[in-house]
């Protein structure tokens, strides 16, 4: 049982992260649910493709994935820095982050 | 407050510390203010510091006093707390303090940032330690236990420290100060404490810097600082874990206070989403859109889905949406768009063609006025919720745009007589109508569809007359629709009379592709055979959902008589939501009338009297008329059929689903609420769905 999955962009790019990062997406986190049901092809791979999502665009998401992960838990709100991106960026970002919904 | 604060005060003096010191006595507003900011993150702190100290002292017991300095956050390596071992002496702890402090500063010179910060805050927690210093000391005295908590060791620490940096004039005010933040009510930003304005040397932000000012240090405001704290503190693995360790066991998380652009304080639950930290972005850089790139068609729609889900289209973020060169407006929410933002859309985006604006309860007449008159190339234009708009100022607008429409759909307005009758006047073009839930939409505007009786004219007449009063101009006949291709009249708010409906489709019915008439529960079964069954020629979407009065037997004549019409190349979409009478036969009359082309097929509620054998006509099991040839497709069933609703039709099993899902190879939907008999062991496929099956829901 892995503790890392791949997430595929749409242009090839691969990325490898931690599976408790990548669940704070809730998409992503029912993609790789076993628990009730069928299990999807993702679960069982550990591989997810967003074909809609582009490279530049799904790097920024998991690095706001780390980010959650890091500082989400944390009591001491007010030392969390700002999580900064291009503004070029935004829009497709919006569109990712909407569909992982995170 | 004061009292408060002595009450907090002698509360912490109990060494045991911890949970014990609740605040007690009466609460004053600003009491709870500063206990939610400033208070709360003392105690928060102290709290972590403590659960640190204590998940360390499974290592060795080291039990961290009360004294425990505020500066001291999660981010000081505990390394400190565990090389505390055995050491007692102040020297040491010095030395150690010294150390710490040297690794720190040289932490941060490696990350780039100077180390002003670092003495910034040490300036900070020296002040804290001359205070701390007496009281740990008692503390210590008083505790049993071995080692010492970071506190006491570096309040005594400090205060070597600090009389080689104290300035006499100052060192008094500074002390009476520091003996106020000890008060544990207090925060150590109060505004008790006064201090120097000054700009920070990284983002030239002006802030106020309490305490001593250090020459050689960096001068960084509180947030630069912090950024600096974190990014040192990435650098020790061993502050991480005690970060792990302390957030585990942490208080419950503290909400953050954010300003927003109005100045007034928002909690912030926990960390911004990725969805808003996008948005925001967007909405402060609106202006600047071209430096979005390039965005297509698609993705500005999927974009304006997202924002409008979001609740977050406003006047900031419509410009997005509108633009010289944008040929078609659609907003899903327009809930916070007011009348000005509203007419913005006339100036941005004078060329649109189409407009579709859902949720605009706040458009007024003026509104509808300026698109009128502003929107020269309009043909296309959907209003959902507009309850603010009457008739009269419908029927303006009709005059002003009417000939240039060509789809008009409007939902939930006070589209009434006179709207109706300039309607027929001017939009000779009009291709598409759907005027659905409107309230003052009575019988006689379904009435004007059709050429007035001669004895209705003069009533027909009289509220375009009215109209017109100003100017004597003779009032138009009455001409049809003749391009009208679409028709919704869906749920009317009044009643509509069938003898009414008869005409009107006698007159429109043969021009018709698309006919919803959901909610007249009058039209009976006269409407049905001699009016829309000889005037249905090109229908190919039908909806008579809730048309009750509508029996079983009509509607079977009304699909057999078709039949032979159409040779089963009938409708495409058809809906009988909630004609709860029909039974099997009527649907062995469907599938026999339009089983080459039904696509979609709505049976929600159709439960009284349907049986499987109804069901199973969908998978070709229909039943040959006497006499008549069967036609092999109709053998076959619907093997086109998309998408299907049989929510409440109990009769609904998973051995005819399985039938069902044989014959028709492109289903794709399949609603079954309300079916009880349908399990999980339903079959599927790639590319079908259930949706409501009981076992579906956690």
């Amino acid at each position: 049982m892995s503790t890392t999955v791949k997430l595929v962009s749409g242009d090839g790019f691969t990325f490898v992260i931690d599976k408790h990062v990548a669940e704070h997406s809730p998409t992503i986190k029912n993609m790789l649910d076993v628990s009730h049901g069928g299990a999807f092809t993702e679960a069982l791979t550990n591989e997810i493709k967003f074909p809609e999502i582009k490279g530049k665009v799904l790097e920024k998401v998991c690095q706001y994935l780390h980010y959650k992960h890091r500082y989400a838990a944390e009591g001491s709100t007010d030392r969390v820095p700002d999580f900064n991106f291009d503004l070029e960026l935004s829009l497709e970002l919006l569109m990712a982050a909407d569909y992982l919904d995170c | 407050m004061d009292l408060n604060d002595r009450a907090r005060g002698s509360g912490s003096r109990n060494p045991c510390g911890g949970a014990g010191n609740t605040i007690k006595g009466p609460h004053s507003a600003l009491t709870d203010y500063l206990q939610e900011i400033g208070v709360s993150r003392h105690f928060r702190e102290r709290r972590r510091a403590e659960a640190a100290a204590a998940a360390a002292a499974a290592a060795e017991p080291t039990a961290a006093t009360q004294g425990q300095v505020q500066a001291q956050g999660p981010e000081q390596p505990p390394a400190s707390n565990q090389g505390e071992l055995g050491a007692d002496s102040a020297d040491a702890a010095l030395a150690r303090d010294l150390q710490d402090e040297e690794n720190e500063e040289a932490a941060l010179e490696e990350s780039g940032v100077g180390t002003s910060r670092m003495a910034t805050r040490n300036r900070n927690r020296q002040h804290m330690a001359v205070v701390v210093a007496p009281i740990t000391e008692e503390a210590v005295e008083a505790e049993s236990s071995k080692g010492k908590g970071k506190g006491a060791a570096r309040g005594k620490g400090r205060g070597k420290k600090k009389p080689k940096k104290d300035s006499d004039s100052e060192s008094d005010f500074h002390k009476s100060d520091d003996e106020a933040n000890q008060r544990e009510g207090l925060n150590r930003s109060s505004a008790r404490k006064g201090g120097h304005m000054r700009s920070c040397e990284v983002c030239n932000k002006r802030f106020l810097q309490r305490g001593e000012y250090d020459e050689s240090d960096r001068l960084l405001c509180p947030n630069c600082q912090r950024s600096v704290d974190k990014a040192q503190n990435e650098v020790s693995a061993v502050s991480k874990r005690a970060r792990a360790v302390a957030s585990s066991t942490a208080a419950p998380k503290r909400r953050r206070l954010k300003k927003t652009a109005d100045g007034l304080l928002e909690l912030e639950a926990g960390l911004p989403s990725l969805q808003d930290l996008c948005v925001r972005a967007i909405a402060k850089h609106v202006d600047q859109v071209e430096s979005f790139g390039d965005i297509s068609v698609q993705s500005l729609n999927k974009l304006c889905r997202i924002i409008c889900k979001m609740r977050v289209l406003d006047e900031s973020t419509l410009g997005l949406f509108l633009g010289a060169d944008r040929t078609s407006v659609v907003l899903y929410d327009c809930t916070r768009l007011a009348r000005n933002a509203l007419e913005r859309i006339v100036e941005m985006s004078p060329n649109v063609q189409t407009l579709a604006l859902e949720y605009c309860g706040r458009l007024d007449a003026g509104v509808l006025d300026a698109f009128g008159v502003g929107l020269r190339q309009l043909a296309k234009v959907q209003l959902e919720g507009a309850f603010l708009v009457d008739d009269k100022a419908w029927a303006k607008f009709f005059r002003e745009a009417g000939p240039r429409l060509r789809s008009f759909q409007v939902r939930f307005s006070g589209f009434g007589p006179a709207a109706m009758r300039a309607l027929i006047t001017h939009c000779e073009g009009l291709e598409e109508l759907r005027v659905s839930e409107c309230t003052d939409f009575n019988d006689d505007c379904l009435g004007m569809l059709a050429a007035p009786l001669t004895e209705t004219e003069e009533a027909l007449q009289e509220p375009e007359r009215l109209l017109r009063d100003t100017e004597k101009i003779e009032v138009v006949p009455w001409r049809p629709l003749a391009r009208l291709k679409s028709l919704d009249l869906g749920h009317p708010h009044l009643a509509m009379s069938s003898a009414t409906a008869t005409r009107v489709i006698r007159a429109l019915g043969s021009q018709l592709r698309v006919l919803n008439l959901s909610g007249f529960k009058d039209v009976d079964d006269n409407f049905l055979l001699l009016g829309l069954a000889p005037h249905s020629e090109h229908l190919q979407e039908l909806s008579l959902a809730e048309c009750n009065s509508i029996s079983a037997e009509a509607m079977t004549q009304f699909f057999a008589q078709g039949a032979d019409a159409t040779m089963g190349r009938g409708l495409v979409r058809l809906s009988l939501n909630r004609c709860y009478l029909l039974t099997d036969a009527v649907l062995h009359a469907v599938v026999r009338h339009s089983c080459c082309s039904l696509r979609s097929l709505d049976l929600n509620s159709v439960d009284d009297f349907m049986t499987e054998q109804g069901l199973l006509a969908l998978a070709g099991g229909a039943l040959p008329v006497e006499g008549e040839e069967v036609a092999s497709s109709v053998v076959k069933g619907c093997p086109y059929l998309e998408d299907i609703d049989l929510s409440w039709v109990r009769c609904t099993t998973d051995s005819v689903l399985e039938k069902v899902l044989e014959a028709c190879g492109r289903l794709e939907k399949v609603m079954v609420y309300g079916c009880p008999e349908v399990s999980i062991f339903a079959p599927t496929r790639p590319g079908l769905s259930y949706v409501g099956r009981v076992c579906d829901t956690l």
